[in-house]
């Protein structure tokens, strides 16, 4: 997709020399509106972290960052064109020329600097890498400062990262939902532009925005409503997030808190791992996922087979409170906490978001969890930093190597780092998809898991 | 009973009263707490047999769904297993319950794997997880998905053998024992109805059933009170199961609101026929004891001086022939006194004219002896030297005698003219020395001793009126000591009051000179007109006081003033 305008023509190219096929057969048209049901809304349009469907598909929605990373290479979105100096210490972004936000305000160079800024001291775990890694990035994420000479507008439409040391990840970084660049009125320069207010109440209006740097999608409108509300009087959802069938871009985890008695010893964990039949869940519940032995998704990096023998089933003992994901499938959990208690473990499961189910007290959690950044590197550090885990300096050090191979061998070996102790139990590879009602096209799940619905047409 | 109704008539109502009540209220207290031990023994024997039944009951219907859970799971494993072959077997269980209506279904295999649950879906392939109870195999704690997880839920199931795929199951099926279900024997029965899990420690209940609240239950008793919530409960229990028992429950607050009311409404009728015993009694009392208040105070009306004081004679029996009685006393009473007293005022005008001639008679003797002198010695006496020296010493007899005739006038004048008291508070020791420093220079060789207490109150009084009463009496002791003897005065406190002692040591008197003492005119003075102890008596009677004497020959008088205090009265 390269332009509204070329959209158009080939659209009604296919119009003309396919008159007489069925109307599926067209091809892309535009109009027609879209509702889709999420199971939880996020409140605000703000760009975050996104754990969780909602968030994600919000970002993908209202937001544009500098780089899109949809399919795991760092492509163009609103940063035209990049290039990197100082051996990889200095890069500069130019901007499209002529790009504009939802607001009508051209997007220059201290839009772009302004929202790093606010992005450099979220909460997002990307952000605490790319701090780490700017010059006085550090100091600005803990407050301590407001200099931070590792980012700075050249001219109106250039920006320059300086950082401490080369990152091959750098570009990664900035394709972060949160690093969404906003006008100085808070104004996204994502696809569809919002037509309802902040906070969100149970239903989010959305118009398609014909300044997008990818072209105005094909829908007219777009709703988002929450799941409850799925069958109110505008009818069925046209879409609705599921897990599979659809790409492997998020994982099942099984995450141990090893401070708790029951899981204090590392073979105790390895025995509540092994008595989880992953064969079995992902056969018999897991329609489209895969066995996998990382707990990041396969896309990203692929699993090693596991070495070594395979844990005996050791009986365990205890009561725990499980704490699970809302994403997670309701039945999935149910069998994960039958494997405990055919071990002997009497788990309690208690219903978490997905971004409070990492802090609710809990001595052990499930987790549908999908990368921040669709990035091994990144992923892995996000991973290592929710569990408190090992494996940082091969981490430091895949940051470091320009090399494919012995980068994906360092990240392999941060992988196995992180399993080692058992905190974190992978359990599958989730497939993130969709479930869309006929007629409704051209949806799809990026790496990131996010519903794309710039390119969606529907029937007429 | 006020104070006006007098000691007697009110003794008599209250033992009257009291009389009635002792009569009235035992009976009726005892009546009541019989019939309250007796209503609450019908209801505790009527709550027991409320438990027992709702207990049979619960356990047939609990028999009931077991015989129905029997015929399904036969027919489930007889026809839906029999045609299985080929069937998803996860989902087996599923469309065969939902096809029988079976809430609780489970195909297991020999060895105690769960091939097939229509209640934990994901249990499939897994051992069973689920907790029995010995002896009672239609009781178990099965688990059941519920939300991201599984619960524990007691079941009431039935089971049978059954072959799949040629391979040896076993197929269990049944209800839930649950809240629901407990909820609905309990609307049913109008007791609470629950499930004690004793392994589990936990209750399977109702929503919001108090019983779920009870924290504690006795093992080893059956039945028993306790309270939940606030409110106490009626209990029995019975094992289902070792560790499993069923317990239901009545609130006692039916009973003790039925008991509350039959108490009160118990309590109204005894305070009813108390209040219209006491009602009676005091009428009958009132009319029993009016007469006799009435003779008491017309007793004490007589006693006072008011011989017209009447009784109301209407009273039946004893009592009214005692009021006509007392009526008719009165009557002659105050006849006989008005005949005494035209008597006694036939004797004193007797007496009067008796002194007055008396008085009037000896000047008037010796007046009318010297005018017939001064005639004849006038008719005989040339030379007139002896008439003028008679006529000297005549006109001068005949002065004193018209003198003494003057004075008898004036005593009979102050007697007949006494002026009214003009009261003011005084000191009656100032009235003493003001009398006694008009009369002590004419003591001579009498000794006058005065004792005048220093704590008396004021008496509200005529000053010079009292004054000259004192004065008297210290005239006539003087007199009578005639020069020599002693002469005391004393004053002292006397029933908030004050009294006043005059005594004398001279002759004394005799019986019939003291009882006519006070008589007007009567007087063993020569000379004396008889009415001065008459004034002392009138002058004190007008202050609300009286006079005593007490006098005996050659043993000296004593005269007593009582006068009241300042608060108590005052002259009349």
């Amino acid at each position: 997709m390269t332009s509204c305008s070329a959209r158009a023509a080939a659209t009604a190219a296919l119009v003309v020399a396919l008159a007489d096929v069925g109307t599926g057969a067209l091809g892309p048209v535009y109009g027609g509106r879209v509702t889709v049901a999420l199971a939880e809304l996020p409140v605000r349009f703000e760009p975050t972290p996104a754990q969780g469907a909602g968030p994600r598909l919000i970002s993908a929605l209202v937001h544009e960052r500098l780089i899109d990373l949809g399919d795991l290479v760092p492509k163009p979105a609103l940063a035209q064109s990049w290039k990197a100096a100082a051996s990889g210490r200095e890069w500069t972004l130019r901007l499209r020329a002529g790009s504009v936000f939802h607001d009508g305000t051209a997007i220059g160079s201290a839009d772009a600097v302004r929202s790093l800024r606010r992005f450099l001291r979220s909460p997002s775990a990307a952000a605490g890498g790319l701090a780490s890694r700017v010059e006085g990035g550090a100091a600005y994420r803990k407050g301590s400062t407001e200099d931070l000479p590792g980012l700075v507008a050249g001219d109106p439409l250039t920006i320059t990262l300086r950082l401490r040391e080369p990152s091959v990840a750098t570009l990664s970084y900035l394709a972060a939902p949160g690093a969404a660049i906003t006008s100085a009125r808070g104004a996204g320069a994502g696809p569809f532009v919002p037509t309802t207010g902040s906070p969100i109440r149970g239903r989010a209006a959305f118009v398609p925005f014909g300044g997008h740097v990818r072209g105005r999608p094909f829908l007219d409108g777009l709703t988002l409503r929450a799941a409850d509300s799925a069958l109110d009087a505008d009818g069925p959802a046209d879409v609705t997030p599921a897990v599979g069938p659809g790409r492997l871009v998020a994982s099942l985890l099984l995450v141990l808190d090893p401070a708790h008695p029951a899981f204090s010893r590392v073979e105790s964990r390895r025995d509540v791992a092994a008595a989880v039949d992953r064969d079995d869940l992902v056969r018999n519940f897991l329609s489209g996922g895969a066995t996998t032995t990382s707990p990041i998704p396969p896309l990203l990096l692929p699993a090693l087979p596991e070495a070594g023998p395979a844990a005996r089933r050791r009986p365990v003992a205890g009561s725990i409170v499980l704490a699970v994901s809302s994403d997670v499938p309701a039945v999935v959990s149910q069998r994960v906490v039958a494997y405990l208690g055919a071990a002997g473990l009497q788990a309690a499961a208690a219903e978490a978001t997905p971004d409070t189910v990492w802090t609710v007290p809990a001595a052990a959690r499930l987790v549908a969890w999908t990368p921040e950044v669709p990035d091994p590197l990144l992923a892995l550090e996000e991973l290592a930093g929710l569990v408190a885990s090992a494996g940082r300096d091969a981490l430091t050090r895949a940051g470091l190597e320009s090399d494919p191979d012995r980068r994906e061998a360092l990240l392999h070996k941060a992988e196995a780092a992180l399993r080692t102790q058992s905190i974190v139990v992978p359990l599958a590879a989730l497939p993130l998809g969709y479930r869309a009602r006929p007629g409704v096209h051209g949806i799809a799940v990026d790496a990131g898991g996010r519903i794309r619905l710039e390119d969606a047409w529907v029937e007429p | 009973m006020s104070n006006t109704e007098g000691p007697r008539g009110g003794t008599i109502r209250r033992r009257l009263l009291t009389a009635f009540a002792a009569v009235a209220v035992p009976p009726v207290l005892l009546l009541a707490a019989l019939v309250l031990v007796l209503l609450s023994r019908s209801f505790e024997r009527t709550a027991a047999s409320r438990l027992r039944d709702g207990i049979d009951a619960v356990e047939g219907r609990l028999a009931r769904m077991e015989a129905v859970a029997r015929a399904k799971v036969a027919a489930v494993a007889r026809e839906d297993l029999a045609v299985a072959a080929d069937a998803d077997l996860p989902g087996l269980a599923t469309e065969s319950g939902e096809r029988r209506d079976l809430a609780v279904l489970e195909i297991v295999s020999a060895d105690g794997t769960i091939l097939s649950s229509l209640h934990w879906p994901v249990g499939f392939g897994l051992r069973e997880q689920d907790r029995t109870f010995d002896g009672a195999p239609r009781f178990r704690i099965e688990k059941v998905s519920e939300g991201y997880g599984a619960a524990e839920r007691l079941v009431l199931v039935a089971e049978g053998p059954a072959s799949l795929r040629g391979q040896a199951v076993v197929v269990r099926g049944g209800s839930f024992v649950d809240g629901a279900l407990l909820d609905e024997l309990s609307r049913l029965m109008g007791a609470e109805v629950a499930v004690r899990d004793e392994a589990g420690r936990r209750w399977i209940a109702a929503d919001g059933s108090p019983l779920a609240t009870w924290t504690a239950p006795p093992s080893g008793v059956d039945a028993g009170e306790v309270a939940l919530r606030g409110e106490s409960f009626r209990w029995r229990a019975r094992p289902l199961a070792p560790g499993l028992s069923l317990v239901v429950a009545i609130p006692r607050s039916a009973i003790v609101e039925v008991m509350g009311g039959v108490g009160r409404s118990t309590l109204i009728a005894a305070i009813v026929a108390l209040a219209g015993a006491l009602l009676a009694a005091s009428l009958l009392s009132a009319r029993i004891a009016a007469p006799v208040r009435a003779l008491a105070g017309g007793a004490r009306r007589v006693a006072a001086g008011d011989l017209a004081a009447r009784v109301d004679a209407e009273a039946p029996g004893e009592i009214g022939e005692l009021a006509v009685s007392f009526n008719r006393m009165t009557e002659e009473l105050a006849a006989s006194r008005e005949r005494v007293l035209q008597a006694e005022r036939v004797a004193a005008w007797r007496e009067m004219a008796r002194r007055l001639a008396h008085e009037l008679k000896n000047p008037i003797f010796p007046i009318q002896l010297s005018i017939e002198t001064l005639r004849r010695v006038a008719e005989d006496d040339s030379s007139g030297q002896r008439l003028a020296d008679l006529f000297r010493e005549s006109s001068l007899t005949i002065l004193d005698e018209l003198r003494a005739l003057r004075k008898i006038i004036d005593e009979f004048s102050q007697f007949a003219r006494m002026p009214a008291p003009q009261p003011a508070p005084l000191s009656v020791n100032e009235v003493v020395e003001q009398a006694l420093r008009l009369y002590v220079p004419r003591a001579g060789g009498v000794e006058v001793r005065t004792d005048l207490a220093g704590d008396l109150p004021l008496v509200n009084g005529d000053r010079d009126l009292l004054a000259s009463a004192l004065g008297n009496l210290v005239s006539n002791a003087l007199d009578a000591l005639d020069g020599a003897g002693r002469l005391t005065l004393r004053t002292a406190r006397h029933a908030g009051g004050v009294r006043i002692d005059v005594e004398d040591t001279g002759p004394g008197l005799s019986d019939e000179q003291r009882t006519r003492l006070f008589t007007p005119y009567y007087t063993t003075k020569r000379g004396g007109t008889g009415l001065g102890l008459a004034i002392v008596q009138g002058i004190v009677s007008d202050h609300g006081g009286r006079v005593e004497v007490a006098s005996a020959p050659g043993q000296g008088t004593a005269f007593t003033l009582f006068l009241p205090g300042d608060n108590a009265g005052g002259p009349r």
